[in-house]
Formats: structure tokens, C-alpha cells, sequence
């Protein structure tokens, strides 16, 4: 379970998006909407600790984790970014493995236990075939289930994923999602930001929505139901529809 | 998948082994194969021995520690910048040795005082460290401060280019044959290296190799992106502070005692690479070493054979520039 | 009428005789072993010619020499003239200032290039006195400088066929004659070059009286001897980085050692010049030596903090190691470099010393000092 109270995030020269308080309990997949610029990749980033916290505090159950040092930060919250990867000689283990970091000694030497949790992973990714392949032989899509097979690997309460959808085509999306409802029955808490607010109105649990003056937390009939999604674009170019769930697109 | 790594690591250490008794058979006058074997077996007098004691089982060893040094540097180096053409010299620590040799051999028409300092074998060693010193200082104090690993490899660069700058002033100022003797040192040189320096640039070594030892596993993560490794709780500082100590003291040491040796670095990863067909530093770390080995002793084989004597760096490079350019062709990546 | 046509046909034959009796030298060449020079002597000047003043010259450099008020003839006016004697001198390497000084005409040097080489203490006293101009380096010479110096001959050296700077000198008029003495492989053939400055100071007669005896005494020394059957062998030359260079053995000291009675280990190879050789087939003869001629460093302790591999050496171990080096001038200078050209009949003196001493018992080292 994961509790953000009253954060702020941002650089030390401007702040983004600040009194940030979430609450996200484990089974429980949550999307992360806002517009763009509004702060979702920093939020992410930052209770990821890949950013400083400029104030307030982050909770993996009831362990404080803000200043906690990386390693054992580690054990307690996984992400998936989007960025490309340089080592494209390593194969899906090499990379599975690394998540397996925070448990292993010195050498990154791998016992029992970790070759089996990067077994289990690859296997519910549906990778276990590729495990020996260069991952520079992979699509963009293969590529980003081998690093959410690692992020399982990691074995942490909490895994983020910062627009895992944005590149990947509708077949694949669908199989994202899959995914994600799988690992959150299975106790993970998921928090992932998306532009697709459609579709993560179908399969998630909850709605963060993130801008510059206040962020907002609710389950998804609630603000499927309230007056958020307006808020979300300019009235005049687009309108939501309560009943289909839908965006329309308005005065063309 | 695991017997074919041994299979592939037992070859590689065979041939060093094959190439390390070529390199001390062969040299650049003949001497009768017995004779040879003779001295090794520790029977053996007279010129023979002291040749093949003296002159080649040193030079054979300092081809080794070289082949170590320079590839492991190499390999550090292309990880932390994620960049493949990066070799054991973008941080500018062959450049800081230079000037420091330079200064010695160069500067005594600039500064009297440096001219009265003796040009000998050791006070060449101490300038080459005390240059590459400095230079990995300013380098550890800008990277602490400095968010973007981009920035850094900028900063060696620029730090090799003033370096470079005022070595060619030096040379307009110096004699014929003080710029003839740093065109010599510069041209690298793993002989005349006794034992006691071997055993020294061995002590020098060691630090930097159990750094780079302890750094397999970050390094792993640094694979996928800092981001990512900060994510598996590498502490990214820290990680960076030690590469470049590491890769300083390895470089340093061999530039201290065998003048800057060219490509060595920047090719043995890509060949342990090629031959391995992995990125993981757990297999990579030993098979660019022993890539390293032997391209090192390959080229120390090759500045003997055919009458003249050529300097080591024109041999690593004429080998170590198609292997490069080769490379970039492929887009060899990491 | 007659008379005035026999008057005219006496005045021409007069001047054509005249022609043809200053075209006709008085002495054709007085030198025997400098291979680069050679002196005509005419009636009323000299014409000097210098051969090869570098390897490869493309062609021969020739100077008259003449007297104030002598006509020099048409044919030969292209040709650079240099009035002589003499007194205002330039010169450009430390071998030009022996001869000077042997001929008494030290106090024409008025200026010359990097004087802290110069080692003669009578030159070195001159320029303390500031009557030497100090000219910068032989790559960067002070033109400005030579010129408002108003020399009467400057005495340079080329090493290849560029010479810009003397280029220019001698269009502005100052005349510049090449001397070949550091191309000369023979030692009595550089020291004969003192013969040119003999005639630039018009003291023809004291330079060749003074080299006489130099050749005189070579000759001597070298019979005494050539009577020695037994030959020591001997090695020269020294190791940088990874290349021992080792003077060939058509080379000016290969040649003395030959002519002191010693075997050197290179003999063999031809030419001038050193060769490049590598260590081990240094090391490989290292044993075969019983002496070495030649290291620059000063103490058995410096040349074994240089290279480790020196101590190898029989010569080294059983102490026999000779340099030249440590005779300087005041500015640190190396005496061996300035006079022993010019002296070839001292430099044998002291091989023949170190080789065969009981020939030379009470004889001291000159330029040669055993290392410590």
C-alpha cells in the first residue's frame, strides 16, 4: 500500500505540482491523468526516489521511505520508464536479473531464490521463450514486457509505470492491461500514468489526476460521475460523455 | 549456455598462454629455441639468459599488466558513458600524463627550475602520475557536482585538449632533442621495465583492479540507464566517483611506466563483446581482460617481427584502427 | 700611323695577357683531406669552393676572396665576393670558433647564436666583455639583429637545401659562405677546414702551418699505434626508450677508434651516422666489449638509474666506461663538441690513452674522463 501526504515535487528552481496526498491500496490499479506538463512523470519519478522530494512524505505500508537510501528503497518500489536502454547485447535474463539487484551480494552473484523469481516473472509475462535473446532484437513492445517482467523480478509492494501504453498499438495495449490487472490480483499496488484517460477509465480502479493547482484522488465511477473529466480539456474543443464514457470531439 | 561460456573462456586463456610463449621465444634478434627453454627451466648462462630473463619475461609481463589495465579501463569507461566508441583516455588522463612528462623533458627552456631535475626513468614515472593525478582530481571534484554524465566526458575532453594545447607549446620552446625523447616516450614502450618496477606497477594496479572488481554489478545496472539503476538502489555518485578512480589508477599506472598505449582499451571490450555475444559485465569483466591480454602481447609480437623495431603505439593502432573503424560500420553497440 | 696601330696592338695584348694571366690560379688546391673544400689560389684572389655542404647539396658553393682594391674578372663576377681580411665575423656553430681563435683573430667574433654553448675561455671572456651579440637559436636567428651588426662574412652551415634566413641575409648584402666542416667524415679532413678561415683572415700561410702540425702529430700518434697487434675491442653509443644508436662505421669517432688501435664492435657497417639497433642485439654482443666510449652521464650510478640493462655490459661491470661530457665551459658548454673537430690529434691522443696506455704514460685525459 502506498501513501503520499502532502508532497511537493519539482526541481529546486520551480515546483511542479505541490500538497500531493494519495492513498493506494495493495490490489489496487490506479491511473495517473493529467494534461501534459502537469507533473505525472515527476510524480512518478520522485516517489521512485530518482527525484528529491521538496517536501512532504512517502509511505510503502508503514515504512517511511522519503530518506531512505537507494538500495533499500529498493525493495519496496519497482518503475517502468520509457527510456531506451544502451545495453542491447544483454539478453531478457541479463536484464530480468538486474531486478533481482536490491537481494544480491556484492558480485550480483544469483541464488536459488533469484533465478526462480526471474522464472516466475518471465513466465507470467508470457516471455519465458526470449529469456536467452539479445534484448536488441526485441520490439518496443517485447522490450517493455521484459522490463516489467524485471520490475516483478524486484519483487516490491509497489510497481510504477510512467506512460507504458503511449507506443505500443492496440493489441499490445491490450495485453498491457492484462498484465497489469494480473499483477495487481496477485497484491501488487499499480500506479501507471497514461494520455489514454478512455481506456483507463475501462480497467482502473482509481483516477489521480495531477495539475499545477491540486491533485485529486477518487475511484473511477466517482469521477466518471463528478465534474473532473471536464476539466481535463478546453470545453469548447472537447465534451465528455458520462454515459459512454467517451470524449467527443465538438465544433468542428 | 554455461559450458559454452567455459569452452569460450578456456580458449581465450589458451591463447594468451600460447601468445605469452611466442612473445618470449620470438623476440628481435634469434635465439635457438633450446637455449630458450633451457633459461626457462632455469639452466641457461650467460647473454641468452639475460636476455630472455631480463629483457623479454619483463616486457612479456608488462604486455600483461597493460593488456589488464588498459582493457578494463576501456570497458568502465564505455559503461559508465553508455557510449562504445569511449576508451581508457576521454577523461583526459593520458593527456594530464603527458603535459606532466612533458614539462620534465620539455619545460626546462620555459621553467629553469624543471630543467634541473633529472631525466630518469623514475622521475618520468612520478611527472606521468602526478599529471594523470591532477587531471583524475579536477575530474572526481566536477563529477561530484555535475548531474549529466554527458557533462563530464565534455569536461575530459576539454581537459585532454588544454593538456594537448600547451605540450605542443612546449615543443615549439624545446630542443631537438628534448622533443625527440618525448616523441619517444610518447610513443609507448613495454621494455626496459626491471622487476622492481614491474613489481611496482603491479602494487600500483592492484587498487584499481579490485575497484573495477567491485564494480561488475553496478555496472550491470548502469546498462540500462542511470535511471533504472537508481531504481535498483545504485547509489549513482558514488558508483561514478569510483569508476573514474578506477579507471584513473589503471590508466595511470600502465601511462606512468609504458607511456600512453593507444586502442587497447577502446577495442578489447568490443572484441570480449563480439566473441561472447553477451553485455553482462559478470562474463564481459574477465573476457575483456583476457582480450586485452592478448591483444596486447599480439601486437608486442608483431613490433619485432620483420627486422625493425617498431614503437608500440604504431603497432596497436595499425591493428587497433580497422578494428574501430569496423566497428562504427556494424554500429557495434554495447 | 704604324705607331699608334703598334701601340694599340701592345696595349691589348698587354690586358689579354693580363686576362689571361689572372685567369690561371697560382696554386690549384692546397687541401688534401677535407673532401668539401677546395682553394684556388689566384694572383689576386682566392676562389673557395665548397662541396656537399649537407648531403645531397644540389650544387657547389663558390666564394672569391679578394683584397681591397683587386679586380676580380668578369667571369667570376656573379660570384658571392668577400673582401678580406676580414673583422667583423659571424659565425654559427661552436666548430667554427676553434680555428679563429688558433689563427688570433678571437676578437672578430661580433655575434653568434645561443652563446651559452660556447666554451673557449678566451670567447667566453669576450662575451662577458658584451662584445658578442647573442643571436637566438639556428631555427630562429635574430635577422635584424646579424644585420644592424654589420658583419663582413658570415659563416653559416645548412642541413638540407632551405636556407631562408640566410637567403635573405645574403640579399641584403651580407655575404654568407657555407661551411661543410660537420659533413666531413675524415678527422683530419674537418680539421683542415681551418684552411678557409685561413684564407678569410688573409693568414693562409699560419693556418696551414698550424694544421701541418696537427696532421703531422695524427700521423705520429697513429703509427705508434697502428704497432699494437693486440686491439681492444670497443663499443659506443647509448639506449633511448626502446632504440640503441650506435655510430656507424664510416663515422668520424668510428674512425679514430680505429686509428687508436681499437676494434670497434661495429666496423663493419658502412656509411656515417648512427644506427638504430634494438636492444637485444645490443644485449646479445654485450659481453664482447672491453670498452665503452661514449655515454653521457657522469657516474656508473647515473647510467644504471637510466636503463637497467646497462649494467649488463662487461665494459660496465669491469669499469671501463669513458664519456666526453664532462669538460664544459662556464655556461655548460661541452669542450668535446667545440674543439675535438678541430683537434682531432688531442681526441686520438686521449683514445689512444684509454686503449693502449702505456704508449702514453705520462700523458693526462683531455677530453675523456673515466665515469665515477
Amino acid at each position: 500500500m502506498l501513501q503520499v501526504n502532502q508532497l511537493s515535487i519539482g526541481f529546486s528552481s520551480k515546483v511542479v505540482a505541490s500538497d500531493i496526498t494519495i492513498h493506494l491500496n495493495s490490489g489496487q490499479l490506479t491511473a495517473l491523468i493529467g494534461v501534459n506538463g502537469a507533473g505525472k512523470s515527476t510524480l512518478l519519478r520522485t516517489i521512485a526516489g530518482l527525484q528529491p522530494v521538496l517536501k512532504g512524505d512517502i509511505s510503502v505500508g508503514n515504512q517511511q521511505i522519503t530518506h531512505l537510501p537507494a538500495t533499500e528503497r529498493a525493495k519496496h518500489i519497482s518503475i517502468v520508464l520509457t527510456e531506451k536502454i544502451a545495453g542491447l547485447k544483454l539478453s531478457v535474463q541479463d536484464v530480468i536479473a538486474t531486478g533481482r539487484h536490491p537481494y544480491t551480494n556484492w558480485l550480483g552473484t544469483l541464488t536459488k531464490t533469484d533465478r526462480q523469481k526471474i522464472q516466475e516473472s518471465a513466465s507470467l509475462l508470457e516471455i519465458s521463450d526470449w529469456l536467452s535473446r539479445p534484448v536488441g532484437e526485441l520490439s518496443d513492445g517485447q522490450l517493455q514486457k521484459v522490463m516489467i517482467a524485471r520490475a516483478v523480478a524486484q519483487d516490491t509492494p509497489v510497481i510504477l509505470l510512467d506512460e507504458p501504453a503511449t507506443h505500443l498499438d492496440l493489441p499490445n495495449k491490450a495485453i498491457l492491461y492484462k498484465t497489469l490487472k494480473k499483477l495487481c490480483r496477485l497484491g501488487k499496488t499499480i500506479l501507471f500514468s497514461t494520455h489514454d484517460v478512455e481506456a483507463a477509465l475501462q480497467i482502473a480502479d482509481g483516477i489521480v489526476m495531477i495539475s499545477q493547482q491540486q491533485t485529486q484522488q477518487l475511484s473511477t465511477p466517482d469521477f466518471i460521475a463528478g465534474d473532473l473529466p471536464n476539466q481535463l480539456f478546453d470545453g469548447d474543443v472537447v465534451e465528455f460523455d458520462r454515459n459512454s464514457v467517451k470524449f467527443i470531439f465538438k465544433n468542428w | 549456455m554455461i559450458s559454452r561460456y567455459k569452452a569460450l573462456f578456456l580458449f581465450l586463456t589458451l591463447l594468451c598462454v600460447v601468445l605469452f610463449a611466442v612473445d618470449i621465444f620470438l623476440g628481435s634478434v634469434n635465439l635457438p629455441f633450446s637455449e630458450v627453454l633451457n633459461t626457462l627451466q632455469g639452466r641457461g648462462s650467460g647473454t641468452v639468459r639475460y636476455i630472455v630473463i631480463e629483457h623479454r619475461l619483463p616486457k612479456a609481463l608488462t604486455a600483461l599488466l597493460a593488456g589488464i589495465g588498459l582493457s578494463l579501463s576501456g570497458l568502465l569507461m564505455q559503461t559508465l558513458f553508455r557510449n562504445p566508441m569511449a576508451g581508457p583516455y576521454v577523461l583526459g588522463i593520458t593527456s594530464g600524463a603527458s603535459l606532466g612528462v612533458g614539462l620534465l623533458l620539455m619545460g626546462g627552456a620555459a621553467i629553469p627550475m624543471l630543467g634541473a631535475i633529472s631525466e630518469s626513468p623514475l622521475s618520468i614515472i612520478i611527472a606521468s602520475w602526478l599529471g594523470s593525478g591532477l587531471v583524475m582530481l579536477a575530474i572526481l571534484s566536477v563529477a561530484s557536482r555535475l548531474k549529466d554524465i554527458l557533462a563530464i566526458l565534455i569536461v575530459g575532453l576539454m581537459v585532454g585538449s588544454f593538456a594537448s594545447a600547451m605540450i605542443s607549446v612546449l615543443s615549439i620552446y624545446s630542443s631537438a632533442e628534448q622533443l625527440q625523447k618525448f616523441t619517444f616516450w610518447s610513443m609507448g614502450n613495454l621494455s626496459n621495465l626491471s622487476w622492481d618496477a614491474l613489481t611496482w606497477l603491479s602494487l600500483a594496479m592492484l587498487p584499481g583492479f579490485l575497484l573495477a572488481v567491485y564494480c561488475i554489478k553496478p555496472l550491470d545496472a548502469l546498462l540500462l540507464g542511470e535511471n533504472y539503476a537508481v531504481s535498483t538502489g545504485v547509489r549513482i555518485q558514488h558508483v561514478r566517483l569510483l569508476i573514474i578512480t578506477a579507471t584513473a589508477i589503471l590508466a595511470g599506472s600502465i601511462t606512468a611506466f609504458a607511456g600512453p598505449i593507444a586502442f587497447i582499451g577502446l577495442a578489447s571490450p568490443h572484441i570480449a563483446r563480439l566473441i561472447f555475444k553477451s553485455g553482462s559485465h559478470r562474463i564481459i569483466f574477465g573476457a575483456t581482460m583476457l582480450a586485452g591480454i592478448a591483444l596486447m602481447l599480439l601486437c608486442d609480437i608483431l613490433s619485432q617481427t620483420g627486422g625493425v623495431l617498431l614503437p608500440i603505439n604504431a603497432v596497436t593502432s595499425a591493428v587497433g584502427a580497422p578494428i574501430v573503424i569496423w566497428l562504427i560500420l556494424r554500429k557495434q553497440g554495447l | 700611323m704604324l705607331k699608334s696601330l703598334l701601340f694599340s696592338f701592345v696595349a691589348a695584348f698587354l690586358v689579354l695577357s693580363c686576362e689571361q694571366a689572372t685567369n690561371t690560379p697560382v696554386k690549384q688546391n692546397g687541401v688534401s683531406y677535407a673532401k668539401g673544400l677546395s682553394i684556388a689560389e689566384y694572383r689576386d684572389f682566392k676562389v673557395v669552393t665548397v662541396t656537399e655542404p649537407w648531403p645531397g647539396a644540389k650544387s657547389n658553393y663558390r666564394y672569391v676572396l679578394h683584397k681591397k682594391g683587386f679586380l676580380i674578372p668578369d667571369s667570376l663576377s656573379t660570384l658571392p665576393a668577400i673582401t678580406i681580411p676580414v673583422k667583423r665575423v659571424i659565425a654559427t656553430s661552436t666548430t667554427h670558433l676553434p680555428s679563429i681563435e688558433m689563427l688570433g683573430e678571437s676578437a672578430s667574433l661580433v655575434g653568434f647564436p645561443m652563446l651559452d654553448y660556447i666554451s673557449s675561455p678566451i670567447f667566453r671572456a669576450a662575451i662577458n666583455a658584451g662584445a658578442v651579440q647573442e643571436l637566438g637559436t639556428n631555427q630562429n636567428l635574430n635577422i635584424e639583429a646579424m644585420l644592424s651588426l654589420k658583419p663582413d662574412v658570415v659563416i653559416s652551415f645548412g642541413i638540407d637545401n632551405s636556407n631562408p634566413i640566410m637567403d635573405k641575409v645574403s640579399k641584403a648584402g651580407i655575404p654568407v659562405i657555407f661551411n661543410g666542416d660537420w659533413n666531413e667524415t675524415t678527422p683530419l679532413g674537418k680539421a683542415e677546414w681551418i684552411k678557409l678561415f685561413g684564407v678569410l683572415y688573409d693568414k693562409a700561410d699560419k693556418a696551414d702551418s698550424i694544421f701541418n702540425s696537427i696532421e703531422s702529430e695524427y700521423n705520429r700518434l697513429r703509427q705508434l699505434a697502428a704497432g699494437r697487434s693486440k686491439k681492444p675491442r670497443v663499443m659506443a653509443g647509448s639506449v633511448y626508450q626502446n632504440q640503441w644508436y650506435v655510430p656507424k662505421g664510416g663515422s668520424w669517432g668510428a674512425l679514430l677508434i680505429r686509428d687508436a688501435g681499437g676494434d670497434y664492435l661495429w666496423k663493419q657497417t658502412e656509411g656515417t651516422g648512427s644506427l638504430a639497433l634494438s636492444p637485444e642485439e645490443v644485449l646479445l654482443r654485450s659481453d664482447e666489449a672491453d670498452y665503452w666510449i661514449g655515454p653521457e652521464m657522469m657516474t656508473f650510478e647515473e647510467m644504471a638509474a637510466a636503463n637497467p640493462h646497462y649494467a649488463r655490459f662487461r665494459a660496465f661491470r669491469e669499469k671501463n666506461v669513458y664519456n666526453f661530457t664532462s669538460r664544459k665551459g662556464e655556461k655548460g658548454g661541452v669542450l668535446y663538441y667545440e674543439l675535438g673537430p678541430n683537434r682531432p690529434d688531442i681526441v686520438l691522443k686521449d683514445l689512444i690513452k684509454i686503449l693502449h696506455p702505456d704508449l702514453l704514460p705520462d700523458y693526462q685525459l683531455f677530453f675523456f674522463q673515466k665515469l665515477r
